[in-house]
C-alpha cells in the first residue's frame, strides 16, 4: 500500500529521536551530578538514589510528548489508509 | 471485545514509565556492585571515581545499560502508539488483510501467517493482536498494517 513505507521510515526515525533525547537527558543530568560530587564517589552515588523520583517524574513529561507525536504520526497515516480504502470501495 | 484507544494508550504509557522507573533501579544497584567489588579489589575511592566518570562521559558499561533500556522503552512506546492509532483509524470497515512491513525482506512466521490469511473483521484482529501489540514474534517491533 502506497504510504506504508514512508510511514514505516518515520515512525523508526521517531523511535530513535526520541530514545536518544531521552536517554541523554538523564545522562545529561548524572554527569551535573558527578561534576556537583567534587570526586566524592559516596555523595555521587547518593545524589543518584535520591534523585529516583524526580527525574523519573520529569521524564513523564518527555515520554508523553513522545507519545503525542506518535500519537499525531498513527493518526495521519490511519487517515491515508481510511482515503485509500474509500477510494477504491468508491470506484 | 472492541479495544478501547484511550485506555490501551494509557496502559502502554504506564507500562513504560514503569519500566524506566526500574531500569533506574537496575542503576543504582549495578552501581552499588560495581563499587563493591572495586572495593574488595584495593581500588582506592578516587580511583573508583574516576573510573565511574569515565563509564558516564563515555556511555559505558552500566549507563550504557541504562540508556539502552530507556531507548528500548521509547521504541515501545512511541511505536505501540503509532501502531495503535493507525489501525484502530479503519475499526469502522468491514473487512481488513494484513499487509506486511514493506522496508524488511524477512518477516516472522506469525506476520506471513496472519498476511496469508485473509480479511477479517477489526474485533477478529484485535483478538488476534494487532499488529504492534506484542502477539507476534516480532513482538512490539512489529511494523506490519491493516488494510
Amino acid at each position: 500500500m502506497k504510504g506504508h513505507e514512508e510511514y514505516v521510515n518515520a515512525l523508526t526515525e521517531l523511535q530513535d529521536k526520541e530514545g536518544n533525547e531521552i536517554s541523554d537527558a538523564f545522562l545529561s543530568i548524572f554527569k551535573s551530578m558527578l561534576k556537583a560530587s567534587r570526586g566524592n564517589i559516596k555523595k555521587f552515588q547518593a545524589m543518584i538514589r535520591l534523585s529516583r523520583k524526580k527525574l523519573v517524574r520529569d521524564a513523564v513529561r518527555l515520554v508523553k510528548d513522545s507519545q503525542n507525536k506518535a500519537k499525531d504520526l498513527g493518526k495521519e497515516f490511519g487517515a491515508v489508509k481510511l482515503n485509500a480504502v474509500e477510494a477504491t470501495s468508491g470506484e | 471485545m472492541p479495544l478501547r484507544p484511550r485506555q490501551a494508550s494509557r496502559s502502554i504509557f504506564n507500562i513504560s514509565m514503569s519500566q524506566i522507573d526500574s531500569a533506574y533501579g537496575v542503576l543504582e544497584t549495578d552501581m552499588l556492585a560495581e563499587i563493591q567489588r572495586m572495593r574488595a579489589l584495593g581500588i582506592a575511592d578516587a580511583e573508583i571515581f574516576n573510573r565511574i566518570s569515565d563509564s558516564l562521559n563515555n556511555s559505558l558499561d552500566l549507563f550504557s545499560k541504562f540508556k539502552g533500556a530507556v531507548e528500548k522503552e521509547l521504541d515501545i512506546v512511541v511505536g505501540k502508539t503509532a501502531q495503535l492509532e493507525s489501525n484502530v483509524a479503519l475499526s469502522e470497515q468491514e473487512k481488513l488483510r494484513w499487509e506486511l512491513d514493506p522496508t524488511v525482506e524477512e518477516h516472522c512466521s506469525d506476520c506471513l501467517r496472519n498476511s496469508a490469511s485473509g480479511q477479517k473483521s477489526f474485533d477478529e484482529w484485535s483478538l488476534m493482536g494487532l499488529p504492534g501489540m506484542g502477539n507476534t514474534q516480532c513482538g512490539s517491533y512489529c511494523k506490519c498494517t491493516l488494510t
